[in-house]
C-alpha cells in the first residue's frame, strides 16, 4: 500500500470534508446542469453534448476553481483558531500550551501542501481560462488571493471575537482607503496581502494572550464560559454586559468606518447609474431607523423600567427628562438620518455619496458614543428608577412612586 | 502534595462546595466518592484550575493555581486533568492526537512516538490507530482519552470518571493495571472519582466522600468499613453514603399495586 507523507496525508485529512462536500455538490450541480441544457438545446450526439458542456461549463468551471480556495482559507481559519470552538479552547487552556508549540488541532498559518494545491489550482485554471481569451497575467494570482482573502477575512472574524479591534478596524478601513486611492486600478494583490498581514498579526497578538484574550478572569473559569451565568442573579446585573455605548476615540473610529463604507458604496452606485442618489435617502431614513431600533435594543435590560408607564399616567407628566434621556440618541440618529441628506444635499449643495457619508458617520457616532451608558442608568440616582428623581414629584397632590409601583 | 485549603465555590446561588479541605500526599490515590451533583466533578475542576473557587486556594507542592504566569505554566506541565467529556479532535487519527499531546508536554519526538504505540496497544487501538478519531465507538474514544492523559507523563492525575464512558473490560482492566503501576512505580499522585465501589476498594489508598458540600470523611477503604461495621466495603458505603437507598428498594416494590 502507498503510504502518503504524514504531512500531506494530515493535510488530505483536514480538509476531507470541504473536499467531499465540494465534490458531491460540484458533480451534482455539473450532471444536473448538463441535463438540462441538453434537453434545452436538443442535443442528439456527443458532439453537440460536449460542445454544450465546453459552452455552458468552461467559464463557470473556471470561476468555481478560481475562487474556491476562499472558502477553503476561511473554513480553515474557523476551525483551526481556538475561539471558534469553545470546547476545543478550554482543553487547550489546561494544556500546557504557549504560541511557541504548533495548535493540537491544527495550524492557522499557511502551510507548504497548501501552496503546492494553489499551484494546482493555478495550473487548471490559466489554461482554461486562456481558452476562454482572458489574459493568463490576470488569472494566475486568483486563486492564491481567494486563498489569502478568505485566510484574512476568517482571522479578522476571530479577531473581533478575541478584543483585537485595532486590528478589525484597520482591516475595515483598508479596503475603502485603497479604492479611494486608486478608485480605476486597486491593486487587488496588495490589498490581499496587508489585509492578510494584519488579520494574522491580531491572531497572534491574540494568541499570546490564550485563553483570556486579555479579559480579565471576572467569574474564575477559563476558557468561553459566560460570565453572567456563572456570577447568578444579583451581582451579574453589575456586569453592564450588552453594553452599548464605547470610548470617544473607538466612536470616532467607527463613525469614520461608517462613513467612508457608506460615501464609498453609495458613489459607486452614482458611478453606475449618475443621478440615482437621492432615491437612495428614504433607504439611508430607513437603515437610521433600523439603528436607532437596535440601539434601544442594546438598552433593552433596563428600558423597560424606564417607560415607568404609570408614573407618568397618575403625575400626567408625560416627559420625565431623566429618565428620558435614555431615548435622546435613538430620536436623534433617525431625525438626523431622515433629515440631513436632504438639508446637505438640497440646501447646501454637498455632494450626494458625500451627504450619505457624513449622515452615516454622524449616525453610528452618536448610537455608539452618546450616554447615558447602561451602567450610569442602571446604577446611579441620577437616573435610577429608585432614585431621588421619582422621590420628589412635581406638586405634593401628586402621586408618589414607590418600588412596587414603578413599571 | 496536593493541599485544598478553604475552598469553596458555587453555581450562582447553589453552593456547591463549601470550605473543604483536603491533603493528597505525592505518589496517593484518593478517590472522591459522593452523591450524584455533591461536588465531585467540581472539586476536581477547582484543583486542575478548569474553575476558579469563590474562596479558597490549591496547592501543588507548594506553589498555588494561578499565582504568576511562569509558575502556572510549569504546573499545568505537571497536572493532567481529564473530564468525563474531554474534547477530542474528530479529525485526527488515535496516533497524531496522542503524539501531538506528548508534544504540548515537551516530550521529545522520539520517546512520543514510542509511548503512543504503547498506549495504543495497551488499550487495544492498534487497528483503529490510522483511523480518524470520529470513527471511533464511544469506548475507544474514552480509550484514546484515556491514553492521552497518560501520554503526558505528568506527576498528577486528575481523572473525573475513568472507568464510565463505555470503556470494555479489557480497558478496565488496563487502566486498573496502568494506575497501580504508577502509583508504586513512579511515584505519579491521582485523583479521580469513580461509583463503582469494587474499583475504590481494589485501587484507592484513601476515600474522601463528599456530603453536603464538604469532605464529611477521609479515610482508608478498610477504616471505612471497619467504621461502618459492615461486612463488605459496598455495604459500608451504602451505609454511609446512601442509607435509604436499601430501604427504598423495599418499598418501591412493597408499593407495586396488586392484580
Amino acid at each position: 500500500m502507498i503510504r502518503l507523507p504524514a504531512t500531506l496525508a494530515a493535510f488530505l485529512r483536514d480538509k476531507r470534508v470541504l473536499a467531499i462536500g465540494f465534490g458531491v455538490a460540484g458533480v451534482c450541480s455539473v450532471i444536473g446542469l448538463l441535463i438540462l441544457a441538453a434537453l434545452v438545446r436538443h442535443a442528439h450526439s456527443v458532439e453537440s453534448l460536449m460542445q454544450i458542456l465546453f459552452e455552458e461549463f468552461m467559464m463557470p468551471a473556471a470561476l468555481v476553481l478560481a475562487y474556491s480556495p476562499l472558502a477553503w482559507g476561511l473554513l480553515k481559519g474557523v476551525v483551526f483558531h481556538p475561539v471558534f470552538d469553545p470546547k476545543y479552547s478550554e482543553w487547550l487552556a489546561r494544556t500546557p500550551w504557549d504560541p511557541s508549540l504548533p495548535l493540537p488541532k491544527g495550524p492557522l498559518h499557511i502551510r507548504w501542501p497548501e501552496v503546492a494545491a494553489l499551484a494546482v489550482f493555478t495550473s487548471v485554471v490559466v489554461p482554461i481560462g486562456y481558452g476562454l481569451g482572458h489574459n493568463p497575467a490576470t488569472l494566475t494570482p486568483i486563486p492564491a488571493l481567494a486563498f489569502l482573502i478568505g485566510s484574512a477575512l476568517a482571522w479578522t472574524l476571530a479577531n473581533a471575537m478575541t478584543g483585537q479591534i485595532a486590528h478589525c478596524y484597520a482591516a475595515a478601513a483598508l479596503p475603502v482607503v485603497f479604492m479611494a486611492a486608486a478608485p480605476n486600478q486597486a491593486p487587488a494583490a496588495v490589498l490581499a496581502l496587508l489585509l492578510a498581514a494584519i488579520g494574522w498579526h491580531g491572531v497572534r497578538s491574540a494568541l499570546r494572550q490564550f485563553p483570556t484574550y486579555g479579559e480579565p478572569l471576572l467569574d474564575g473559569t477559563i476558557g468561553w464560559m459566560s460570565t453572567r451565568e456563572f456570577l447568578g442573579w444579583p451581582y451579574n446585573r453589575l456586569l453592564n454586559l450588552g453594553e452599548c455605548r464605547v470610548g470617544k476615540l473607538r466612536a470616532a473610529a467607527e463613525a469614520s468606518l461608517a462613513g467612508g463604507w457608506f460615501w464609498f458604496l453609495v458613489d459607486a452606485a452614482e458611478n453606475a447609474e449618475p443621478g440615482g442618489v437621492p432615491s437612495l435617502f428614504p433607504v439611508a431614513a430607513m437603515i437610521g431607523f433600523l439603528a436607532a431600533v437596535l440601539r434601544c435594543g442594546a438598552y433593552s435590560s433596563v428600558i423597560c423600567d424606564h417607560f415607568c408607564i404609570d408614573l407618568r399616567l397618575a403625575n400626567r407628566q408625560w416627559i420625565v427628562p431623566k429618565h428620558d434621556v435614555i431615548f435622546v440618541a435613538p430620536l436623534l440618529m433617525f431625525c438626523i438620518a431622515a433629515t440631513l441628506p436632504y438639508t446637505l444635499h438640497g440646501i447646501a449643495g454637498v455632494d450626494g455619496p458625500l451627504a450619505l457619508g457624513l449622515t452615516a458617520a454622524l449616525v453610528i457616532g452618536i448610537g455608539r458614543g452618546m450616554g447615558p451608558d447602561v451602567a450610569e442608568l442602571q446604577h446611579t440616582g441620577v437616573h435610577s428608577k429608585f432614585g431621588k428623581l421619582l422621590m420628589q414629584p412635581k406638586s405634593s397632590t401628586k402621586f408618589v412612586a414607590t418600588n412596587t409601583q414603578t413599571a | 502534595m496536593i493541599r485544598v485549603c478553604g475552598l469553596s465555590h458555587h453555581y450562582g446561588l447553589r453552593p456547591v462546595l463549601k470550605d473543604v479541605d483536603l491533603s493528597v500526599e505525592a505518589g496517593e490515590l484518593v478517590v472522591l466518592l459522593g452523591p450524584n451533583g455533591s461536588g465531585k466533578t467540581t472539586l476536581l475542576g477547582c484543583m486542575a484550575g478548569a474553575i476558579w473557587p469563590v474562596r479558597g486556594h490549591v496547592e501543588f507542592d507548594g506553589v498555588r493555581l494561578r499565582e504568576t504566569v511562569q509558575q502556572e505554566k510549569q504546573l499545568r506541565q505537571r497536572i493532567t486533568y481529564l473530564p468525563d467529556d474531554t474534547w477530542l479532535p474528530a479529525n485526527h487519527t488515535g496516533r497524531e492526537f496522542l503524539v501531538s499531546v506528548g508534544g504540548l508536554y515537551g516530550i521529545d519526538d522520539f520517546r512520543c512516538f514510542d509511548h503512543a504505540d504503547r498506549l495504543l496497544k495497551l488499550f487495544h487501538l492498534e487497528e483503529k490507530q490510522d483511523a480518524v478519531i470520529s470513527n471511533y465507538s464511544t469506548g475507544q474514544r474514552k480509550k484514546i482519552a484515556l491514553a492521552s492523559a497518560l501520554m503526558t507523563e505528568a506527576p498528577y492525575l486528575l481523572l473525573d470518571e475513568p472507568f464510565s464512558g463505555g470503556l470494555d473490560p479489557a480497558g478496565i482492566l488496563a487502566l486498573k493495571g496502568v494506575l497501580k503501576r504508577l502509583r508504586e512505580d513512579a511515584q505519579v499522585t491521582v485523583v479521580m472519582t469513580t461509583p463503582v465501589p469494587a474499583l475504590v476498594e481494589e485501587l484507592a489508598d484513601r476515600v474522601a466522600i463528599i456530603q453536603d458540600q464538604t469532605v464529611s470523611l477521609i479515610a482508608t477503604p478498610g477504616q471505612i468499613q471497619e467504621q461502618a461495621g459492615e461486612a463488605s466495603f459496598e455495604q459500608a458505603l451504602g451505609k454511609i453514603l446512601y442509607p435509604e437507598a436499601i430501604d427504598a428498594v423495599g418499598e418501591y416494590f412493597q408499593q407495586e399495586p396488586q392484580e
